[in-house]
C-alpha cells in the first residue's frame, strides 16, 4: 500500500495528481448512478479535506484508489465540482415531475375488458368439438354428414372399381396351367363342332327355300 | 425470484388465496394455471407503477390508463407462453415499453402542442382561460408547472432507449441489470445510455438547476 520510503501523507498526495478531469469525469457515471462509490468518494473526501485531514492521511486508507483519487481532484477542482454538483442537482430535480394516481374506475374497467377478452378467447379443440356435439341443434352437421357420407361413397366406390381391376388382373397372372390346357381343349373342340357342321351343310341336296 | 416455501405449504397459502410468500414469477405460474386471483394480485401490486410509467411515456391520463390495462390483458392472454426465466417485472416493463413505444409513433403527427390563447373565448366552455394571479403561491405552482412541463419536454426529446431507460430508472426505480433485460443491453452500455442522458438533461435544464 505505501510506496517504499514516503510518509501516508506524502502517498496521498501521489494520489491526487494521478488523475486529470478527463479521468475524473469518467468516474462521474458511478458518482451519480452508483450510491456505493458516491459514499466512498464522499468519505475519502472527508478525510483528505475534513478537519481529521491529518488523521485519516495517517490511517490505513479504506476506500478503493478509484474513489479516493477522486475525492482528491474533486477537492482542487472547481470545474468538475461544479459539473457534478449540476448532474446531481438536474437528477433531483427529476423528481419534480409527478404523474397522477390510477383513477377509481380503472380495475373495473380493467375486469370489463378482461371478461371481453375471455369471451372473445379461442376454446381449445377438444372443448370446441365437445361444445358443438353437445350444444349444438345438428343442423350444422347436416352438411358436414353429407360431405362425410360423399367421401365414404367415393372411397368405397374408388376402392371397389380399384379392387375388381386389380383382381382380374391378378387372376390373369395367377391362371394355372391346367386350366390353359382346359381352354385349349375346349377352343379345340368348338373348332371341330364348326368343322362338322360345315361339312354337313355341304352334304345338303335339299332344294333352296322359294322366296 | 423463486419463493423459499416447501410445495406443500405453497400449496396451502395458495389454496387460502395468500400469494404473500410467492415471487411475482410464481403468481403469474399461477395464472397460467388458471387461477384468476392470481391476476387481481398482480394488477394489485403493478397497477401503480404501471400507470405512473405509462402516464411519463404519454402525458394523458386517460390514455396512459388504456394502455395500462392494455398490458394487463396482454399479461393475461400471453399466461400460456409465459416462461419464468427471466423477473415477471421485466417481462411486464418489457410489453409495456412496446406498447408505449408503439403507441407515440402511431400518434407522432397527431400530437402537437396545444396553443392556448388567453384573449378567446373556449369553444367548449365559453369561458376565457384563468390567468395567474399575481398572490405568491400561484405563483410558485406555475413555476412547478412549468418547471415540470420542461422536465416532461427534456425528457421525452432524448432518443427512444434514453428516454425509456430513464423513466425506468428514475421514475421506476429499476436497476441497470433490469434495464438492460427489458432494453436487451449489456449493464455496463445501460449505465453508459443513462450516463449520456443525465448529462443531456443536465444541459437542457440548466436553468430550473
Amino acid at each position: 500500500m505505501t510506496k517504499e520510503g514516503m510518509s501516508e501523507g506524502e502517498n496521498m498526495k501521489e494520489l491526487t495528481r494521478t488523475i486529470n478531469c478527463k479521468t475524473c469525469g469518467k468516474h462521474f457515471a458511478d458518482l451519480l448512478l452508483d450510491e456505493s462509490f458516491a459514499a466512498q468518494v464522499r468519505e475519502a473526501g472527508r478525510q483528505q479535506t475534513g478537519p481529521d485531514a491529518e488523521a485519516g492521511a495517517a490511517a490505513e486508507p479504506i476506500h478503493g484508489a478509484a474513489a479516493m483519487q477522486v475525492a482528491a481532484h474533486l477537492a482542487g477542482c472547481a470545474t468538475c465540482r461544479e459539473e457534478l454538483e449540476q448532474l446531481q442537482a438536474t437528477y433531483a430535480l427529476l423528481d419534480s415531475w409527478t404523474a397522477p394516481e390510477p383513477s377509481a374506475f380503472f380495475d373495473s374497467r380493467l375486469h370489463v375488458r378482461l371478461r371481453e377478452v375471455r369471451a372473445e378467447e379461442p376454446e381449445r379443440l377438444w372443448s370446441r368439438v365437445r361444445s358443438f356435439f353437445l350444444y349444438s341443434t345438428r343442423q350444422r352437421l347436416r352438411p358436414v354428414l353429407a360431405g362425410a357420407l360423399a367421401v365414404a361413397v367415393i372411397a368405397g366406390g374408388g376402392g371397389t372399381f380399384a379392387g375388381l381391376y386389380g383382381h382380374q388382373d391378378a387372376m390373369a397372372i395367377k391362371t394355372s396351367p391346367t386350366v390353359n390346357d382346359l381352354k385349349i381343349l375346349d377352343n379345340n373342340a368348338q373348332a371341330l363342332q364348326q368343322m362338322d357342321e360345315l361339312l354337313d351343310s355341304g352334304n345338303d341336296n335339299s332344294a333352296p327355300p322359294v322366296s | 425470484m423463486v419463493s423459499g416455501l416447501a410445495p406443500e405449504q405453497r400449496r396451502a397459502a395458495i389454496a387460502r388465496g395468500d400469494f404473500s410468500h410467492l415471487a411475482d414469477s410464481e403468481v403469474m405460474l399461477e395464472l397460467k394455471a388458471g387461477n384468476m386471483d392470481a391476476f387481481d394480485v398482480l394488477l394489485a401490486k403493478y397497477r401503480k407503477p404501471m400507470v405512473h410509467f405509462m402516464f411519463r411515456m404519454v402525458h394523458n391520463q386517460a390514455v396512459a390508463e388504456e394502455l395500462a390495462q392494455e398490458v394487463f390483458l396482454r399479461v393475461y392472454r400471453s399466461r400460456e407462453t409465459y416462461r419464468a426465466e427471466a423477473r415477471f417485472s421485466t417481462w411486464l416493463y418489457r410489453i409495456a415499453t412496446n406498447l408505449g413505444v408503439n403507441y407515440a409513433r402511431d400518434t407522432r403527427y397527431e400530437r402537437t402542442a396545444a396553443t392556448v390563447y388567453l384573449d378567446e373565448v373556449d369553444a367548449e366552455t365559453g369561458m376565457t382561460p384563468d390567468v395567474a394571479d399575481t398572490t405568491p403561491s400561484a405563483e410558485v405552482g406555475l413555476l412547478r408547472e412549468e418547471r415540470m412541463e420542461a422536465i416532461r419536454r427534456h425528457v421525452m426529446a432524448l432518443p427512444e432507449r434514453q428516454r425509456n431507460a430513464v423513466l425506468m430508472h428514475k421514475y421506476q426505480g429499476m436497476d441497470y441489470q433490469q434495464i438492460g433485460e427489458v432494453l436487451k443491453l449489456s449493464e455496463s452500455a445501460t449505465k453508459s445510455l443513462l450516463f449520456r442522458a443525465y448529462q443531456t438533461l443536465r444541459e437542457k435544464l440548466k436553468e430550473f438547476v
